[in-house]
C-alpha cells in the first residue's frame, strides 16, 4: 500500500505529470491527422476567402496583410479549442486527470503545451506561404513567424480556460468565442502592431516584449483558471 | 499492503437535484477489508454517491471522512489512495493499451513502479508492469493496437487492468461488470476478493450477484425522499 | 471570532434577504436624490465649457456611468473570487446580480458618449479614443459572462463558470486598457479625448463627483433588485422562503 509518505517529492511528481500528459496528447494528435493541418487549412481557405473579397491587387492586400492574418490565425486557433478538452471529457481521461494526486496545474501545463505546439508550429512553418499569398515582403517572414509562434501560445492558455469553462455544455464552439475573443484583444493589438512596426521599417522590441510578457503571464495564470473551470465542468 | 486500519465514513450525507431530494441522511462506514455495493433503481443516485465519494461531485452536504479526516481537505493525500473508474472507461481510444496504462501509471503510479526502472516515455523498456496487467484480462495480444480498434468490452477490460496496477487502498467503481464476458467476470471478482483480503476497499455499484461476504449493501432507495420542501436547516 | 460573524451571517441567503428588503428603499432614494442634485447642477448651473459648449454636459451622465461599470466588474470578479475560496452560495449570486447591471451600465457609457461624440469629432463613434473601444471591449466581456451562465442548466456550476471567466477578465482588463491605449497612440499620435484632467475646471468637477456618487448608490439598489431574484430562484423551494413570504404579506 502506498501511504503518502513514500509519494514521490513534489518536484519529480510535477514534471512526471507535465511529460505524461504532453507525450500522451502529442502522440494522439500525431495519429489524428485533423488535429494538426485542419486549423492550417482553415487558415489559408479563409485568407483565400479574404483575397477574393478585397480583389487580386497586391497593394490592396498588403494594406490589411497585418490584420487578415491576426484575424484568422486567432479564429483558427479558437475553433481547434473547442476539442482540446472535448474528448478527454466524452472518453472519461479527464476524470482520471482530475483524480490523479499529482498537481493538475502542471498535467494542464502539459496539455495546452502540446496543443500549441500542433497548432503553433504548423501556422510557424507555413507563414512563408501566408507572406505569398498577401503580398507580405519576405524580409518580414521571420517576424511574422516568430509573432505568430508566440501569438499562438497566448491563445491557446486564454483560449482554454474557455474551453474548459464549456466542454460540459452542448453549444460549445459559439460561446467560446463570445467569452474569449474579448481577452484576445491585446494578442492582436501587439500582433499585428508588430508587422506593422516591421513593415514601417521601425523597431519591433515593444511589441516583441509584450508578446513575450503576455506569453509569461498566460503560461503561469491561465492554467489555474483552466483547473478551476474543469472542476466546474466535471461537478454535475 | 500494510496492515494499518482505513476507515471511509460517509456522513449523513445529503444532496438534491434539480427540484427533489437526490438522498438524504446517508450514513456508511466501512473498514479496511470491507466492500460497499450500492443498490437502488435507476437514476436513484448511486453514480452520483460515487462521485461525491470520489470528490468529482462537491454540491452536497454532509462530510465524507477518510481515516477521520475529511476528503476535501485530504485533497492530494486523498486523491492517493483512490482508483476511480467511471461510466466513461477513461481510456484513449488514438494510443495503444500499453500506451494507455502507461500515461495512467504516469499519473497515479506508486514510487514501486519507479524503481522497478519504469520510465513514462520509452516503449521499448519497462512495460513488463502493464503487460502483465493485460494478460490478467486477456489483452496481451491487443497490446500494441490503438485501442479504437478494440471492441466496447476489450476497452472496459483496458480500464479494469488498471485495478492490476493499482496500489490504491480505495477503489470506487461505477459498474465494473458493463460490458465484460462471463470469464472476465471470474477474474474481476478474484480481484476484488484478493484486494479485500490485503486489506483493501471497494465501493462499487452493479446488478451482477457478488458472493463475497465482505460485500456490505447500501440501498439508496432506502434513503430517498418525495419531493417536498427542503428543511430550513439544510438552507442556512 | 466576533469580527468575523456577519461575514458568515452575510453567507446566510435567509439573512441576506431581509437586510436587502431594508436596505433598498434608503439606498434607491438616497442614490436618486443625489444623482438629480448632480445633474440639475451639472446641466443648468456650470457654465459652458470654452471650446465645446454646452454638449460638455453629457459628461455628467457618461463619466458616472463608465466609472461605476468599469468598478462593477472589478466588485463582480471579487465576488466571483469570494465564491470560489470560501464556497460562499450568496457570494456567486451577487455575482450573477452585477453582471446585467454592470452590462446595462456600460452600454450607457457607450450610448452617451456616441451621443458626445457627434459635436465633439463629427462623426458617433470614432476609434481612435482608446476609452471608448475600451468600454466597447468591456460590453463583450459583460455579454461572454452573462453567455456563459446562461448556457448551464444547473444554477450553480453556471455561477462558478461564470466567476472563474469574470475574474480571467479582472486580469486582462488593464492589459486590455493600455494595449488599446497603445494602438490608438500608434494610429493617430494626438489621440482626441473628451476631458483631460487638467482642463477641467473644479466649477466642472465637484457636480461630477457628485453625481459619481449618486451613479454608485442607484447602481447597489439595481443590484440588490436582482439579488433578491437570484436569491428567491436559488431557494426558491426552501421552507424560510415561503414563511418569509407570508410574513411580509400579512
Amino acid at each position: 500500500m502506498t501511504h503518502p509518505a513514500t509519494m514521490q517529492s513534489d518536484n519529480e511528481s510535477m514534471f512526471r505529470i507535465l511529460h505524461a500528459i504532453f507525450q500522451r496528447d502529442l502522440r494522439v494528435y500525431f495519429r489524428t491527422r485533423g488535429a494538426w493541418l485542419n486549423p492550417l487549412i482553415f487558415v489559408l481557405l479563409v485568407i483565400t476567402l479574404f483575397t477574393l473579397g478585397i480583389g487580386p491587387d497586391v497593394k490592396q492586400l498588403a494594406l490589411n496583410a497585418t490584420a487578415i492574418i491576426w484575424v484568422v490565425a486567432l479564429l483558427g486557433i479558437m475553433l481547434s479549442l473547442d476539442a482540446l478538452f472535448r474528448s478527454d471529457y466524452e472518453d472519461g481521461t479527464l476524470e482520471q486527470l482530475l483524480l490523479s494526486p499529482r498537481p493538475l496545474y502542471f498535467a494542464i501545463i502539459g496539455k495546452v503545451a502540446a496543443h500549441w505546439l500542433v497548432t503553433g508550429l504548423p501556422m510557424l512553418l507555413a507563414s512563408p506561404l501566408f507572406a505569398l499569398m498577401l503580398g507580405i515582403p519576405i524580409s518580414i517572414v521571420p517576424l511574422l513567424a516568430l509573432g505568430l509562434f508566440l501569438g499562438s501560445g497566448i491563445l491557446s492558455f486564454i483560449g482554454a480556460i474557455g474551453a474548459a469553462v464549456t466542454v460540459s455544455l452542448q453549444t460549445g464552439g459559439l460561446l467560446i468565442a463570445l467569452i474569449i475573443l474579448p481577452l484576445y484583444v491585446p494578442v492582436i493589438i501587439f500582433g499585428a502592431g508588430l508587422l506593422q512596426y516591421a513593415l514601417e521599417g521601425w523597431s519591433v522590441v515593444a511589441p516583441l516584449m509584450m508578446l513575450s510578457g503576455l506569453l509569461c503571464a498566460a503560461v503561469v495564470l491561465a492554467p489555474l483558471a483552466i483547473g478551476a473551470g474543469l472542476k466546474i465542468s466535471m461537478d454535475s | 499492503m500494510s496492515p494499518l486500519a482505513t476507515q471511509l465514513e460517509l456522513n449523513s450525507l445529503y444532496c438534491e437535484r434539480g427540484e427533489r431530494v437526490l438522498m438524504q441522511n446517508v450514513n456508511q462506514c466501512l473498514e479496511g477489508g470491507q466492500g460497499l455495493r450500492i443498490a437502488g433503481a435507476n437514476g436513484s443516485g448511486k453514480t452520483t454517491l460515487l462521485r461525491m465519494v470520489s470528490g468529482l461531485t462537491t454540491d452536497f452536504s454532509g462530510d465524507i471522512r477518510w481515516n477521520g479526516r475529511s476528503t476535501r481537505d485530504l485533497g492530494a493525500l486523498f486523491r492517493a489512495q483512490l482508483c476511480y473508474l467511471g461510466h466513461a472507461p477513461g481510456v484513449k481510444s488514438a494510443l495503444t493499451p500499453i500506451e494507455n496504462l502507461q500515461w495512467w501509471q504516469a499519473m497515479n503510479g506508486s514510487s514501486a513502479a519507479t524503481a522497478d526502472g519504469v520510465s513514462v516515455g520509452n516503449p521499448q523498456q519497462g512495460t513488463d508492469l502493464e503487460e502483465r496487467a493485460l494478460a490478467v484480462f486477456g489483452l496481451a495480444p491487443y497490446s500494441q493496437m490503438p485501442c479504437a480498434r478494440l471492441s466496447a468490452g476489450q476497452q472496459r477490460r483496458v480500464a479494469l487492468a488498471r485495478l492490476v496496477l493499482s496500489q490504491h487502498a480505495l477503489w470506487v467503481l461505477d459498474e465494473p461488470f458493463t460490458a465484460i464476458d462471463q470469464d472476465g467476470v471470474v477474474v474481476l471478482e478474484k480481484m476484488f476478493d484478493e484486494h479485500l483480503i490485503r486489506g483493501g476497499m471497494i465501493v462499487l455499484t452493479t446488478h451482477q450477484p457478488l458472493r463475497s461476504e465482505r460485500m456490505l449493501t447500501l440501498d439508496l432507495d432506502a434513503h430517498r425522499t418525495e419531493a417536498g420542501g427542503i428543511d430550513e436547516a439544510r438552507s442556512l | 471570532m466576533a469580527n468575523w460573524q456577519w461575514f458568515h451571517r452575510l453567507g446566510s441567503p435567509k439573512w441576506l434577504l431581509a437586510k436587502l428588503d431594508r436596505w433598498l428603499p434608503w439606498l434607491l432614494g438616497l442614490g436618486l436624490l443625489v444623482l438629480i442634485v448632480a445633474l440639475v447642477w451639472g446641466l443648468a448651473f456650470v457654465p459652458p465649457d470654452y471650446k465645446q459648449g454646452n454638449s460638455f454636459r453629457i459628461m455628467y451622465i457618461h463619466v458616472p456611468t463608465a466609472v461605476v461599470a468599469l468598478a462593477a466588474y472589478y466588485v463582480m470578479a471579487v465576488a466571483g473570487a469570494v465564491a470560489m475560496i470560501w464556497r460562499m452560495k450568496v457570494a456567486d449570486m451577487v455575482m450573477r446580480a452585477i453582471a446585467p447591471v454592470g452590462a446595462a451600465l456600460t452600454f450607457l457609457a457607450l450610448v452617451t458618449g456616441a451621443i458626445w461624440g457627434k459635436p465633439t469629432w463629427g462623426a458617433y463613434w470614432v476609434w481612435q479614443d482608446a476609452r471608448l473601444t475600451s468600454m466597447l471591449i468591456l460590453f463583450f466581456l459583460y455579454l461572454g459572462v452573462m453567455a456563459l451562465y446562461d448556457a448551464y442548466n444547473n444554477r450553480r456550476n453556471g455561477n462558478r463558470a461564470a466567476a472563474v471567466v469574470a475574474l480571467a477578465g479582472t486580469v486582462n482588463i488593464p492589459i486590455i486598457y493600455k494595449s488599446v491605449d497603445w494602438w490608438s497612440s500608434l494610429h493617430q499620435p494626438a489621440s482626441i479625448k473628451f476631458t483631460e484632467q487638467s482642463a477641467i475646471a473644479s466649477e466642472m468637477l465637484q457636480p461630477l463627483l457628485l453625481a459619481i456618487i449618486g451613479t454608485y448608490f442607484v447602481f447597489a439598489a439595481m443590484v440588490i433588485l436582482q439579488l433578491r431574484l437570484q436569491i428567491v430562484l436559488g431557494e426558491g423551494r426552501s421552507n424560510w422562503l415561503a414563511e418569509y413570504a407570508t410574513n411580509k404579506l400579512r
